[in-house]
């Protein structure tokens, strides 16, 4: 998902029509002064310390002025080297959840075998209870951890978001998308936060909830509330396809809209410069367009700057997420030999609910990642239409 | 969501219990009876929270999932935006309407300097900037510094080594020879020259004449 992500927007992003073959326009560095960024830096700052250790700190002042001037020095091997470190920290670090589910469940099924040699005897199966009871109460503990990982890092995007559309939103108003950045900013600030608040409050807890009635679910063969959890889950998932489809559908229409009505707003307006003026109309627009240009390059340069910090904030927590799928996932390969059939099923529905949990975080990223892309694409559409 | 939760936590106490007591009591006819109680127990619990909502109108959950923030939108008002990017897009055009009156300036600098005879020493080019006028960028006027000199452009541009010559003191009141008219103005070969450069730039720019100001220095 991450690696899709990246591709699509260097795709999207790195061509920038408007300036990339051509010298830098005039004016970038005045317009970079008149760019208020501290709101989306503070931000930046202000978030966990944890990424600094993974990843090389992102100045977002720095990286826009770097963009711009096309000396980005991004080292995609040591940025994946990066990655690869912290998963195998992340998975070395729950080596001892690893361990201490193995030895309850070895210790689960030392006492099945006990309980079956007596005869099934209630104490040695109340034992077997309580084994099992702790070992799920383990692996959810760190299943709850993992919840509020991808709890925090849905806030802190809508929270970056609601510091970096404006930014874009400013932008597209230099460059001429007045009616763009009127119709976009109720809408795309009121979605962004809504559906990030939505899967936050509702997505994430209703699979936690779901899995722990799954859990629940496998204490007794005769009391199933699986359905119920399947229920739970066939839910969030449609409100999560649901939003995304709502979310996207609403950007496209309402960003072709009014770029289409600056469009022609602007066009009306080089048209009377290029002929109302005698003989230096031309220059005068040209002169015009230049400047436009270099708003153009510094919002798409912001742009790419969002994305990649959306990514780096969607990296960690995802990786994190990633690393607990696969202990839970061996777990449940070691332990199924040894212990019962239940323990090795049940750890295996958790990892499957953790990579639910990873897919509504990675889908929160990619409608913010397109959402980016939108506003920013809708400045080069009414740009480019001129 | 907090009926939710609550409902899975009953669920989860429900089923526990449920657990212990088929564990806990003799085997018999009273199991089958606490299982079918234990399962009438979960029915009944999904079945509350159903109607609960329904009572309260499935719809009167939604606003709490949304904080006060999360209705607002968050970020700055629209109007600070607007006004943001309005101040950085008349920044870009004044910028943009300077470079444009500095090319105008030194494109006329370049055709006044075509012609012999004069020298033009500056020219200064004023532009309507107005942002609300309908004449935003047309030339207002085209001040020019013209001095006598060596003919054209070629000629300035070129860098001759100065040639001092003698310098002769003479005492008396001889009136100076050169190609100033009488009381130091320009003489009428320069004035021609120059009325005709004023006439051509005039009619280049589509300009009235009188917007074409010559200063002879």
């Amino acid at each position: 998902m991450i690696g899709v992500i990246i591709i699509i927007c260097l795709l999207m992003f790195s061509p920038a029509p408007a300036a990339a073959a051509a010298p830098e326009p005039a004016g970038v560095e005045e317009q970079m002064e008149l760019l208020d960024m501290s709101g989306v830096q503070d931000f930046i700052s202000r978030l966990d310390g944890e990424m600094d250790q993974a990843l090389p700190g992102l100045d977002f002042r720095e990286t826009v002025w770097k963009l711009v001037k096309r000396e980005v020095d991004w080292r995609p091997g040591e940025i994946f080297s990066s990655f690869l470190q912290y998963i195998f920290r992340e998975v070395v670090a729950n080596f001892s959840l690893l361990g201490k589910l193995v030895i309850l469940a070895v210790i689960c099924a030392v006492l099945q075998n006990l309980t079956a040699a007596f005869d099934r005897g209630s104490t040695g199966q109340l034992t077997y209870m309580v084994t099992y009871l702790i070992l799920i109460t383990i692996a959810l503990g760190s299943f709850g951890i993992a919840v509020q990982a991808a709890r925090e890092v849905v806030d802190n995007m809508v929270v970056f978001m609601q510091a970096l559309l404006p930014l874009l939103l400013t932008l597209l108003v230099a460059v001429g998308g007045v009616a763009s950045a009127a119709i976009f900013h109720p809408i795309v600030l009121v979605t962004v936060t809504t559906v990030g608040t939505l899967v936050k409050n509702v997505v994430l807890p209703l699979i936690f909830f779901a899995a722990v009635l799954d859990i629940v679910s496998h204490l007794s063969d005769r009391f199933q509330v699986s359905q119920l959890a399947g229920l739970m889950k066939t839910v969030a998932m449609a409100m999560l396809g649901l939003f995304s489809t709502v979310f996207l559908g609403v950007l496209a229409i309402q960003g072709v809209a009014g770029a289409l009505g600056d469009n022609l707003t602007i066009r009306t307006a080089k048209f009377a410069t290029d002929t109302f003026i005698p003989v230096v109309g031309g220059m005068f627009s040209d002169a015009l367009e230049a400047m436009v240009s270099s708003s153009l390059l510094i919002k798409n340069a912001v742009g790419i700057a969002g994305v990649l910090a959306i990514l780096l904030m969607l990296a960690l927590p995802l990786l994190k997420i990633i690393s607990l799928v696969f202990i839970y996932k061996l777990a449940g390969a070691v332990i199924q030999p040894v212990g019962d059939n239940r323990l090795g099923e049940c750890l295996n529905k958790l990892s499957n609910s953790l990579l639910t949990i990873f897919a509504a975080v990675a889908t929160v990223g990619l409608l913010f990642f397109f959402a980016v892309t939108i506003v920013v694409g809708i400045g080069n559409f009414t740009v480019m239409l001129r | 969501m907090e009926t939710i939760r609550v409902l899975v936590q009953t669920l989860i106490i429900i089923v526990m219990l449920a657990v212990f007591l088929e564990m806990l009591l003799p085997q018999g006819n009273m199991r089958r009876y606490v299982r079918m109680v234990m399962g009438l127990l979960v029915i009944m619990s999904v079945l509350q929270v159903a109607t609960g909502l329904i009572r309260e109108g499935y719809m009167a959950d939604v606003p709490r999932f949304l904080t006060e923030e999360a209705m607002a939108g968050g970020g700055p008002p629209l109007s600070e935006v607007m006004s943001r990017g309005t101040a950085m897009d008349e920044d870009g055009r004044a910028r943009a309407l300077e470079n444009y009156r500095l090319g105008i300036q030194s494109q006329v600098l370049s055709m006044a300097r075509l012609y012999p005879g004069i020298t033009v020493q500056e020219a200064l080019v004023e532009v309507e900037d107005e942002p609300d006028s309908p004449y935003l960028g047309h030339i207002k006027r085209i001040s020019l510094v013209v001095s006598a000199g060596p003919a054209g452009e070629g000629a300035v541009s070129q860098v001759r080594p100065a040639v001092v010559e003698p310098v002769q003191v003479k005492v008396g009141s001889t009136p100076p020879v050169d190609s100033d008219g009488p009381g130091g103005g320009p003489g009428p070969e320069i004035k021609s020259t120059a009325a005709r450069m004023a006439r051509n730039l005039a009619e280049f720019y589509s300009l009235e004449p009188e917007k074409i100001e010559i200063n002879y220095k």
